[in-house]
């Protein structure tokens, strides 16, 4: 897999509080772009905010943080659906717009 | 009827409770994080304002003559409320803070923090110490905070009065959950009066008694000037022996004077250098955090704003820098205290990274300090803001706009994105010390100052259309400006940058926005008028931030007409695009490249004169060119037709440079009749080739008073 498999529009599914941080929208673009961004009124800027996004040397998904640190995500993607686990084992989904 | 008007041919830009506060606990009403103020409505009829006072020390004396107007003085004061429901008992606790007053020619944005003041004392006769203002801004408790005071009015008017209305919301900040809620609206009639000792500016210090909604008297606020700038902190770089301190960019900009344009009063205390890699040349953000921890001079965040910057090799979670003290990493669960970049990345030798190509991060003397920047940033509580090539955008992004001839990192904006710079002035205390509300939470949780209260009138539209829809790169740009009235309102009668109504921005095609405004500023009254339709004309060469035009691509002109009707403030805003096309040949580069490469030109454009020997020669640079002749004949013909010193005026030489195809606005063919009309006035003739020529384009742009004029030379 490629990273333009993952180039698209992704809304997320996943309700469970450990992810509230992570935008309900996501753009990843052709580059390695990456743009995130959450429904009107939330409450948490988005841990993606505006960065970029690559496979890392052991299969993980990185993408840059709001503060530039770079987070490291075990993702698996199936069809529409993609789903990331954080380091901390919070494990989220997004399904393709 | 219409009115021509220009700006002297020369525009350039740059050089803008019943319900006393309830005690801590008490009921909290919605919760969010305060929005910012706006700009402020001002002025009622029957109450006034004084000059506005200098930057000096002056003694506390009573002014004579009674100055007719007064305004707030812009900057920090120090503000005290006084619950009403307190004022019985010998040393009540009431509340300390700072209000800020930002200003500008026409805005006035303000905020404030409170923070509980306990009576310390343990006898009850004995008032608890105060702030000393003669020390500047004050740092109070983090533990203390209470407040923002969300600034919604400040009613100053234009009558001889010393008092004028504030209007304020207080928003109570909850330290469990660490959001704000609105706890009412209140109004404060603030008077001037003799500060008590220890002000530097006595004559700025305010007292006002405070009511609710209901009109019910709740407290005394008092407000004394402290400082010109509006909050106050500290930056301590440390790094490894091999690590270049990031302290200012390749031209000298440093951290004081960045954070100056936004009221910061930055002071950055260059300690040691002397770090030890904890495990090897990359750095974790535990270890990052770990040694801030270990090695910063202070940790006292209730005295002292310090933010803390790491330069080291490299970093483990990204190449450049990160504000580490954030989610897991903030062991010791204090936000924000710090950030670290790395020295040793090297920069990729590919695009887009343009000059700095293969270089070591630490020697790329802009990028790396803008890296510092940006990840101290983060510290004061921003996050990634990508409105334009500011401090808060990413270098990844910066660094992929970048378009030739500009290449990165010349594309860098050395300054905040104008909704940074409101965060960085006005959003809560807890929003941006260190410390404070953790990074992550929403811009829209905290309460901020309503933005602009300027007034934006139905009545009164205005139009932005270029002269030309396309400009060679390297021509100064000519807009024409159109404001129509359908009366009711008095609006200005000079659309020219010089009369300073005029301000805008270009946005180039890599979407940074550059600023222009007047390099000269009026300083006589406005004329204001109800007129139908007035016109202007602006010719844009530079702006404070270098040339406006720097690239080939499509441009977005943006103008705002601003005024004041009794100091009531009014805006209206229009934009324009137009192209500007790439060096038609290698002669065209040059010149355009010489153009935009010297300052002077602006200068000379604007202002004329012979003494400018460097924009003379760029302006000439672009008339050597067949390309930008055009463009420049009327900037040249406006110098040579004015007399300079001993220099008479030359009107044949400026009849021969004013062809057919110069290039000239309405304003420019009305100054350059005023001029002809002056040189005939003082015995000059006028070469007839030159009345006939400035007479057909007066004719084809329908200016009547410049073919009238012409007529009756």
């Amino acid at each position: 897999m490629t990273d333009d498999a993952l180039v698209g529009t992704w809304l997320k599914e996943s309700t469970d509080p450990c992810s509230s941080s992570y935008p309900d929208e996501l753009e990843l673009h052709e580059g390695g772009r990456a743009l995130g961004r959450m429904r009107p009124g939330a409450r948490e800027h988005p841990r993606w905010d505006v960065g970029t996004f690559r496979r890392l040397d052991d299969g993980r998904l990185g993408i840059t943080q709001s503060n530039d640190a770079l987070g490291r995500y075990a993702f698996t993607l199936a069809g529409d659906r993609l789903t990331l686990t954080d380091e901390a084992g919070c494990t989220f989904t997004y399904r393709r717009r | 009827m219409s009115i021509e008007q220009g700006n002297g041919g020369g525009t350039v830009v740059e050089e803008g409770p019943g319900e006393a506060l309830p005690a801590p606990g008490g009921p909290i009403v919605t919760q969010y994080v305060p929005s910012l103020p706006d700009a402020l409505e001002e002025a009622e009829a029957d109450e006034a304002v004084l000059p506005e006072a200098a930057d000096v020390l002056e003694p506390a004396a009573a002014p004579f003559p009674p100055p007719l107007k007064r305004r707030l003085r812009a900057g920090c004061y120090l503000m005290r409320y006084t619950p009403i429901a307190h004022a019985t008992i010998a040393a009540p606790p009431h509340y300390d803070g700072t209000m800020r007053i930002e200003r500008d020619a026409v805005n006035t944005i303000a905020s404030g923090d409170l923070y509980l003041h306990r009576p310390t004392s343990p006898h009850p006769l004995i008032p608890p110490k105060e702030p000393n203002p003669a020390k500047g801004i004050p740092i109070f408790a983090i533990r203390d905070y209470r407040y923002y005071v969300r600034v919604t009015k400040i009613l100053e008017g234009a009558a001889a009065a010393t008092q004028f209305k504030l209007g304020f919301e207080l928003h109570r900040f909850d330290h469990a959950t660490r959001t704000w809620s609105l706890q009412g609206a209140y109004a404060a009639k603030m008077s001037w009066t003799a500060a008590p000792p220890g002000y530097p500016s006595p004559k700025d210090y305010l007292t006002g008694q405070v009511r609710n909604a209901s009109g019910v008297a709740v407290g005394v606020l008092t407000l004394g000037w402290v400082s010109k700038y509006l909050r106050k902190a500290t930056l301590e770089v440390d790094r490894l022996p091999v690590s270049e301190p990031a302290l200012a960019n390749a031209a000298g900009l440093g951290w004081h004077d960045i954070f100056a344009q936004v009221g910061w009063d930055l002071t950055v205390d260059e300690s040691d250098t002397n770090l030890v890699e904890p495990s090897g040349a990359s750095w974790s953000d535990a270890e990052a955090h770990a040694t801030m921890l270990a090695r910063r001079d202070s940790a006292d965040l209730d005295h002292d704003w310090r933010y803390w910057l790491g330069c080291v090799q490299q970093l483990d979670s990204t190449p450049r820098g990160i504000m580490f003290d954030a989610f897991g990493t903030d062991s010791n669960n204090v936000p924000r205290e710090g950030a670290i970049m790395s020295s040793h990345w090297v920069i990729p030798n590919q695009d887009p990274w343009g000059l700095v190509k293969g270089m070591r991060f630490g020697t790329a003397t802009d990028p790396y300090f803008r890296t510092g920047v940006h990840e101290i940033g983060h510290a004061m509580g921003l996050y990634h803001n990508t409105i334009d090539m500011g401090f808060m955008n990413t270098t990844d992004v910066i660094a992929a706009s970048a378009m030739p001839p500009q290449q990165f990192p010349q594309n860098i904006q050395w300054s905040h994105a104008p909704d940074d710079q409101k965060r960085l002035r006005h959003m809560p205390d807890m929003w941006c010390r260190p410390g404070g509300v953790p990074f992550g939470a929403a811009f829209s949780t905290a309460p901020i100052s309503p933005d602009d209260a300027v007034i934006v009138p139905d009545s009164v539209s205005v139009e932005v259309s270029p002269l030309l829809p396309t400009v060679p790169l390297g021509a100064p740009v000519r807009i024409d400006v159109r404001l129509n009235n359908a009366g009711g309102i008095p609006v200005p009668t000079d659309l020219s940058l010089r009369a300073g109504n005029v301000i805008g921005s270009v946005t180039d095609p890599s979407g940074t926005t550059r600023e222009f405004r007047s390099i000269v500023r009026c300083i006589e009254e406005q004329k204001l008028g109800d007129d139908e339709q007035v016109t202007g004309s602006l010719t844009l060469l530079r702006g404070a931030d270098g040339s406006l035009f720097p690239l080939a691509g499509p441009y977005t002109v943006r103008v705002d007409v601003q005024w004041d009707v009794d100091s009531v403030p009014f805006k209206v805003s229009a934009e324009g695009t137009l192209m500007v096309t790439p060096p038609a040949d290698e002669a065209h580069a040059e010149a355009a490249l010489r153009v935009l490469t010297t300052p002077d030109a602006l200068v000379t454009l604007a202002v004329g004169g012979d003494h400018l020997t460097d924009g003379i020669e760029a302006i000439h640079a672009g008339l050597d060119n067949d390309v930008l002749r055009p463009h420049f004949a009327f900037v040249e013909a406006k110098r040579v037709a004015a007399p300079f010193f001993d220099r008479a005026a030359d009107l044949e030489g400026a009849e021969q440079l004013l062809g057919e195809d110069a290039v000239m606005s309405t304003a420019e063919v009305n100054k350059a009749t005023r001029l002809v009309a002056a040189a005939k006035e003082s015995g000059s003739e006028p070469p007839e080739a030159l009345v006939s020529s400035l007479r057909a384009k007066a004719e084809a742009m329908d200016a009547a008073t410049a073919v009238r004029t012409l007529d009756e030379l």
